[in-house]
């Protein structure tokens, strides 16, 4: 069980090194595309 | 009614999409802890067991990409609609299916209805939400997922010890009933105002791809990853995932545009929910069968131990916007991606004495890491596309997830059974073959094994005394 576990932390790190590496630093929870909500719900 | 008084009911909504969201997740969570029950009800073989869970995963994950596109042409609410009907109908045969085989097919009309809700919840959240109260709203909808994990064990194991089987499928239909009145009262209608032709080509392929990689993924731990059929499973779905690319590149109405995937902020956000799914999932798997078979724990008690890992998810997650607003979501996504790890760390000193306390801190900050994760990687999926094309983004954000989750189960699944076999081997050299085999299986066949050799013993002992009396 310890190899499946360390083999998933693994993996779990190298998401974590992708995620440093690539996403945007300046996303800052806020959407890249402009919304309208009301406005594009139709009905 | 009016948009603005949607808009002004947004967070109703939010309930009723989070409450649709919860009852597919609980309805796949709960099967677990009744498939004993379930084998024993059914006179089910081990390979029947086996597709009552994996015909809904097959067909979930492969309808998610048509049912998200086919969302963002004929209507969000609709395709929610459409698929809480036909995940109750489902649900409704599988409670009555009087065989593995009908109970096979029941499962696979749940899967479908369940492709028709899960993408629809996180585009029509995208579309009544504005910018500023996505990442909170967002968070919700992923607390809401994880808490799922807890849930649907423990309902289910209680169901099992008090109830009948059939049961863990009825629950639906209530649950379903609300969601579609909710539904009806408080989910606006919203489709892509852009949308032409409906890209039929690339439905078929995106359907026929995730299928054939699906399976193949499904069926390797038992067939054996070199398996031709295996090979040929995952050459003809990447052949077939090439195709829909192509055609995506050429048609001038593409269901998705593949472009996207330039965009490094929507590329690495899937990879990271990818990779978080492949260890989550993976890991659950192993520790089902840990806190069942090493331990011994009822599935109620089991199910019980599961809820600081839904805890974790709910505290981190609602955590996780003030965070991402604060660090930005390179940071939190990373960190909750480090705080999953540290766990798997933990996790590797598992022993069949280790306290319970252990386990459930653990399980604690494994669900941190992934509420941390989980809520910043989606918001950053979906901030890359614009809202029309909502359905398609939330589809590719669940596809990710079932890949990353299908993927770790049959991954760490094979790993684990392997390491366990070639453990074992030492160990079962003076048990008949058939026992030997069947005890390097799995723990709970060696179980098994061990009750009946027990069981042998003490029936033995008696004739011996008798016919070595007088």
């Amino acid at each position: 069980m310890s190899t499946t576990a360390g083999i998933a932390a693994g993996i779990a790190l190298a998401g974590a090194l992708i995620a440093a590496a690539f996403l945007p630093a300046r996303a800052r929870g806020r959407s890249v595309a402009p919304l309208e909500p009301v406005a594009s719900v139709a009905s | 009614m009016s948009s603005p008084t949607h808009y002004a009911r947004r967070w109703q909504a939010l309930i009723v999409l989070a409450f649709s969201l919860l009852v597919i997740s609980v309805g796949n969570t709960i099967l677990n802890v009744a498939l004993p029950t379930l084998q024993e009800e059914l006179d089910a073989s081990s390979s029947e067991l086996q597709w009552i869970v994996d015909s809904y995963m097959l067909l979930h994950a492969g309808l998610l990409l048509a049912a998200g596109t086919l969302g963002d042409r004929f209507g969000r609410r609709r395709a929610l609609v459409a698929g809480l009907v036909t995940f109750a109908l489902g649900s409704v045969l599988a409670a009555f299916s009087g065989s593995a085989t009908a109970l096979i097919a029941s499962r696979a009309l749940m899967g479908v209805g369940a492709a028709g809700i899960m993408p629809t919840t996180l585009s029509i959240l995208t579309n009544i939400f504005p910018p500023e109260e996505r990442p909170k709203a967002i968070s919700i909808w992923a607390a809401v997922a994880g808490l799922g994990i807890a849930v649907g064990p423990i309902t289910g194991g209680w169901m099992i010890e008090h109830l009948d089987t059939s049961g863990i499928f009825l629950v639906n239909v209530p649950a379903v009933l609300a969601c579609l009145a909710g539904a009806a009262l408080l989910v606006p209608e919203s489709r892509d105002p852009g949308s032409r032709r409906l890209d039929l080509l690339g439905c078929g392929l995106s359907v026929a791809a995730l299928c054939a990689l699906v399976w193949g993924l499904i069926e390797a731990p038992d067939r054996g990853w070199t398996d031709t059929t295996i090979l040929a499973a995952f050459a003809g779905g990447a052949a077939i995932a090439a195709a829909f690319i192509a055609c995506e590149r050429r048609t001038d109405h593409p269901m998705l545009d593949v472009g996207v995937f330039r965009n490094l902020r929507f590329s690495a956000a899937s990879a990271s929910i990818t990779f978080v799914y492949f260890a989550l999932m993976g890991v659950m798997y192993f520790q089902t069968t840990y806190l069942h078979s090493v331990l011994g724990n009822s599935a109620l008690h089991a199910g019980v131990m599961m809820l600081p890992t839904a805890a974790g998810m709910i505290v981190a997650a609602r955590s996780s916007v003030a965070l991402t607003k604060r660090l930005g979501a390179k940071l939190v996504v990373a960190a909750g991606l480090a705080t999953v790890a540290g766990s798997l760390v933990m996790t590797t000193g598992y022993q069949v004495d280790t306290s319970e306390d252990y386990i459930l801190l653990t399980g604690f900050i494994m669900g941190g890491g992934v509420g941390l994760a989980m809520a910043p990687a989606t918001e950053a999926i979906m901030g890359s596309l614009s809202p029309a094309k909502a359905g398609i983004g939330s589809a590719m954000n669940d596809v990710v997830r079932e890949v990353g989750g299908t993927l770790g189960v049959a991954v760490l699944g094979s790993v684990l059974a392997s390491t366990y076999a070639s453990g074992m081997d030492g160990s079962v050299s003076g048990l008949p073959d058939e026992a030997a085999v069947a005890a390097t299986d799995s723990v709970g066949a060696a179980h098994e094994v061990a009750a009946q050799m027990a069981a042998r013993r003490t029936w033995s002992r008696p004739r011996t005394t008798r016919s070595s009396g007088p």
